[in-house]
């Protein structure tokens, strides 16, 4: 009680010389670390900006797609003969069509085997998009047409420079095909364009064939089975064992489970979900709707967690306002707790999406991996998804697939930096201060 | 429970309720000075001290405006409750009784010149017996009261109210003397009637200090006592 | 204002009898049938009678034997040193400690003589009769408009949009913040100063229409104004409810209640008339505790 009295007196100025005495030191350590935080930033910004940069470098080239102009006589005597109108344009000799139109612009070319590599100049799809042309307006037969149709990869690559030194083994195109690109580009007939095919084509085996729209297509669907599932089931989850559930041994094993299966390894979901979705429920093998399942087991823990935090961030004194008027648990909970935790549960939900579209592992195990051409049309559909994607094609020897799985990233980034903005704008949308 | 009580966690609380009981204990010493010497201004016919009784009194009033403001200070600094309102309330009570035992005294010092500087002869020395003996009986009243106060106990403020006839007992008694006296000689008219204002006033001055004993046993007792019937 | 009359009327006309010491200066005078407890626990017209409550937060004890009857129309005021158990007692009257894990009531509490720890008493209907205001203002983080609203509304107090208006500003005037907040009805409860906020808080408890309201600490964070504002609407509302007021302002207890009880260590050590208490404790620890000296 007597312990302001009893202490030692305290002379005047006396704590002030000694803060003033030992005021360097803190001060040089307040510095130090300061510097040491900031050396951490710069450092981890530094490296993504590199990671950043390199993929771009190299993926942004992908965007473009060198094309070649020809006058194609589309010759009347070539399209097939048949009743149907359809197989008919279907079925004509578009490839000779095509080879007409090259011979056309180099008329010199006449031995067999230099008109092989004049051909090799045009995509093995250049004739499909004579047709994909001819079949939209059939009124072209007989005309002779300017269309640009796609090069071959070789000379894309070379045009873009990729190609490397002309004497190496990757270097396949030879001296007068070069010869002929100049001639082409000095016609203006040689010209790099926007590159649509790769955001409008599913995979293909031609590099300048395949596009990502069938991954994020299959994306989309495994994203959202997954979406409708866990978030739903998650916010109940969360509200019910925050809320309402008893604390016992039940539901204390209950919360370490949650705890422990947000931390298994995904590649466990994946073997899980062969196991039990193909294996025993016999659902379609590749199909989003499997992957949906399976990144909803990996998600809901996510979205429990983060629904439980966010419910417990609530002030009790809400709470205790809302039952002291008179409300029941329901009430309150649906009138005054969840609005408030809202915003933080869907942060959460979208952060767990996002962690489930940038998932590759588990959707390896239950066949996503396997190559489809075809866009998908249902949940129930064989589809692969971005990331997977992104796998394929870095796994492909061709080289110009090299620029595409950058680019495919550069994809799977902006959907994701766009998922998480949509988290913060939730956030922020909601969010309310008390 | 013999003083206040001491103890409150503010310690400066505990001083200035202490320098309260001071003063209380200041201004009767003062009374009782002024009671005393008014006292012995008639017996031993001294005239001058008549007239210091007479100057002093303003020294009491100062005492009283001295304390009473200290009250008011405290009970709006402090806003005592509990004991404290109730030794505050006593305190403050107390004060006012002092107040008037000054007066009393001083009356007596303004009868005593009266009595005393009167150009006839001396009254008879048997009628000044009665001041005297009522004189004493206040004094010692008056003192015990102040005791009371000084060591807060209840005992002797019991003790103290016990006697609270003696000097009522003994004022009848003088008056039916002077009646007596008057009756004999109606010349004794003028001291007899002099006389008797001086024996009241120290019957008043025993009242006094009888209603000291009580604010103490009320502040310790926390029961108003006064004014009781007794069974 | 009330005229004298009215408040001769509303005063407790049979005041309880203060029980005569044995010996003075003790002070202390027990009665055997309610443990401890000096002074009077039982009210001539008891609204709510509390017999023989103990609360426990697991092993842990925080009320022992409490006996204490809150009358009609009346005042009580809860006093005692920090973590004595008054805001534990007082939400034991609402049962809002159900909602705090651990925590176990025994002994009875009856509110109109029913047994409010019944199993078969629903909370629901018991906390629309005994409102409650909290220590700190805890405003819904909604309209001024929705804060009062909202009772009256989940209990369909109300029949259209018309009376429920009605019921609000009703509510809002008698808690004296109508003037302050009538344009702005639709601006949220959480942008309104602390005593403001105070202030809604006890208007949406009384847009209920409790009988019963028990308040803790109400102006523990408010200046002496809006102190002074809610003290008046306490003595207002004394006419209709039953108020019971934990506060650690022995002045704010002195002003606004009838009766003040002491606790001390999750005992009831005093009960009594509020001048009593405060002018002749009987225990020694309520004069210790009332005069600071405690400690
Ligand atoms: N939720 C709880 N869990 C465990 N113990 C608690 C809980 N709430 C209160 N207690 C304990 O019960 C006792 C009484 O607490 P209570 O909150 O009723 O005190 P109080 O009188 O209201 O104090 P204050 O005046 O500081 O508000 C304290 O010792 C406290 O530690
Ligand atoms: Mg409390």
């Amino acid at each position: 009680m007597n312990s302001a009295s009893s202490s030692r007196p305290i002379t005047p100025g006396e704590t002030l010389a000694k803060v003033k005495a030992g005021l360097p030191r803190r001060r040089a350590a307040e510095r130090r670390f300061r510097a040491y935080g900031l050396a951490a930033i710069v450092g981890g910004l530094v490296v993504l900006a590199i990671l950043l940069l390199d993929i771009l470098f190299k993926g942004h080239s992908a965007f473009w797609q060198t094309r070649i102009e020809l006058d194609v006589f589309v010759d009347p005597a070539m399209v097939a003969a048949s009743s149907d109108e359809r197989t008919r344009l279907m079925e004509a000799d578009y490839s000779g069509m095509i080879r007409q139109g090259l011979g056309k612009l180099f008329p010199e070319v006449t031995e067999r085997g230099r008109k092989r590599s004049l051909g090799a100049l045009l995509s093995g799809g250049a004739p499909y998009e004579l047709r994909d042309r001819v079949v939209a307006d059939p009124a072209l037969i007989g005309q002779t047409i300017p269309i640009w149709v796609t090069a071959s990869p070789d000379v894309d690559m070379f045009e873009k420079g990729q190609l490397g030194a002309p004497d190496t083994d990757s270097f396949r195109l030879k001296s007068d095909q070069i010869e002929w690109l100049a001639r082409l580009k000095q016609e203006h007939r040689l010209e790099k364009r926007f590159n649509t095919q790769f955001f409008s084509a599913g995979d293909s085996r031609e590099p300048e064939q395949s596009g990502i729209w069938g991954a994020a297509v299959g994306s989309f669907f495994t994203l959202l089975v997954t979406l409708s599932l866990s978030l739903p089931m998650g916010i109940a989850a969360a509200i019910y064992l925050e809320e309402f559930a008893p604390r016992n041994r039940w539901t204390d094993v209950i919360e370490v489970n949650i705890n422990n299966l947000a931390a298994v390894p995904s590649i466990v979901f994946g073997l899980l979900g062969l196991a039990v979705f193909i294996n025993f429920f016999q659902l379609p093998r590749s199909s989003p709707l499997v992957g949906g399942l399976v990144l909803t087991l990996m998600t809901l823990p996510v979205i429990i967690i983060a629904g439980r935090s966010a419910l417990k961030a609530v002030p009790p004194s809400i709470r205790e306002a809302a039952l002291g008027v008179g409300a029941s648990s329901m009430q309150t909970v649906l009138h005054h707790v969840l609005p408030l935790a809202l915003p933080g549960m869907l942060t959460g939900g979208i952060i767990g999406m996002a962690r489930a579209l940038g998932e590759s592992a588990p959707l390896l195990m239950i066949g996503m991996v396997a190559f489809i051409v075809d866009v998908p049309g249902s949940v129930m559909d064989p589809a692969t998804v971005l990331p997977v994607q992104i796998y394929l094609w870095a796994d492909s020897p061709e080289r110009a697939f090299v620029e595409r799985t950058s680019a495919a990233i550069l994809v799977l980034l902006a959907f994701l930096i766009l998922m998480n903005g949509l988290a913060v704008y939730l956030r922020r949308r909601f969010e309310r201060r008390w | 429970m013999s003083v206040p009580r001491e103890g409150h966690i503010v310690r400066r609380y505990d001083g200035e309720l202490s320098h309260l009981h001071y003063l209380v204990l200041e201004m009767g010493a003062l009374a009782l000075t002024q009671v005393k010497d008014a006292r012995d201004a008639l017996c031993d016919r001294d005239l001058t001290l008549a007239q210091r009784v007479i100057a002093r009194e303003k020294d009491v009033d100062a005492c009283e405006l001295r304390a009473d403001s200290e009250i008011v200070q405290l009970i709006a600094l402090r806003t005592p409750v509990g004991s404290d309102l109730r030794l505050v309330f006593a305190v403050s009570k107390s004060i006012t009784d002092l107040e008037r035992v000054g007066d009393e005294a001083a009356r007596i010092a303004n009868l005593g010149l009266q009595l005393l500087g009167s150009e006839g002869a001396d009254p008879n020395p048997v009628l000044l017996h009665d001041i005297a003996s009522m004189g004493a009986l206040a004094v010692g009243q008056l003192e015990n009261a102040l005791r009371v106060v000084d060591r807060w106990d209840r005992n002797l403020a019991e003790d103290l109210l016990e006697a609270h006839e003696e000097l009522d007992f003994e004022f009848q008694a003088a008056f039916r003397r002077l009646v007596t006296f008057i009756m004999q000689d109606p010349r004794n008219i003028g001291f007899a009637v002099n006389i008797v204002l001086i024996i009241k006033a120290f019957e008043r001055i025993g009242e006094h200090a009888q209603n000291l004993a009580e604010y103490v046993l009320y502040q310790i007792a926390g029961r108003d006592i006064r004014h009781r019937v007794e069974p | 204002m009330n005229s004298l009359l009215e408040l001769k009327t509303a005063m407790r006309d049979e005041r309880t009898e203060v029980k005569p010491a044995k010996r003075l200066g003790t002070n202390v005078s027990f009665d055997r049938d309610y443990g401890d407890t000096v002074g009077e626990v039982t009210a001539s017209n008891a609204r709510m009678v509390c017999r023989d409550v103990n609360v426990f937060y697991g092993p842990k004890q925080a009320i022992h034997g409490v006996n204490l009857d809150i009358g009609r129309n009346e005042v009580i005021a809860l006093i005692g040193p920090s973590g004595c158990g008054k805001s534990t007692f007082i939400r034991c009257l609402n049962r809002m400690n159900d909602t705090i894990v651990g925590c176990r009531v025994t002994g009875s509490i009856q509110l109109d003589g029913q047994d409010i720890y019944d199993p078969q008493m629903d909370v629901v209907p018991l906390r629309a009769q005994i409102g409650m205001v909290f220590q700190k203002p805890n405003p819904f983080p909604k309209s001024i408009y929705e804060n009062v609203a909202y009772g009256p509304r989940i209990h369909g107090l109300t029949q259209n949009k018309a009376e429920l208006e009605e019921v609000v500003e009703n509510s809002l005037r008698r808690a004296g913040l109508w003037d302050e907040v009538k344009d702005s009805l639709d601006q949220p409860g959480t942008s309104l100063s602390g005593g403001q906020q105070q202030r809604l808080c006890i208007a949406r408890t009384i847009a209920v229409n409790p009988e019963v309201i028990l308040m803790d600490e109400p102006c523990s964070a408010l200046d002496p104004i809006a102190t002074a504002r809610i003290e008046q609407l306490i003595d207002e509302l004394r006419m209709q409810f039953t108020i019971a007021i934990v506060t650690h302002s022995m002045q704010q207890a002195a002003r606004v209640s009838q009766r003040t009880a002491y606790f001390h260590l999750g005992k009831l050590i005093e009960v009594g008339e509020t001048a009593q208490v405060f002018t002749n404790p009987r225990h020694q620890l309520t004069e210790d505790y009332i005069t600071g000296r405690f400690g």
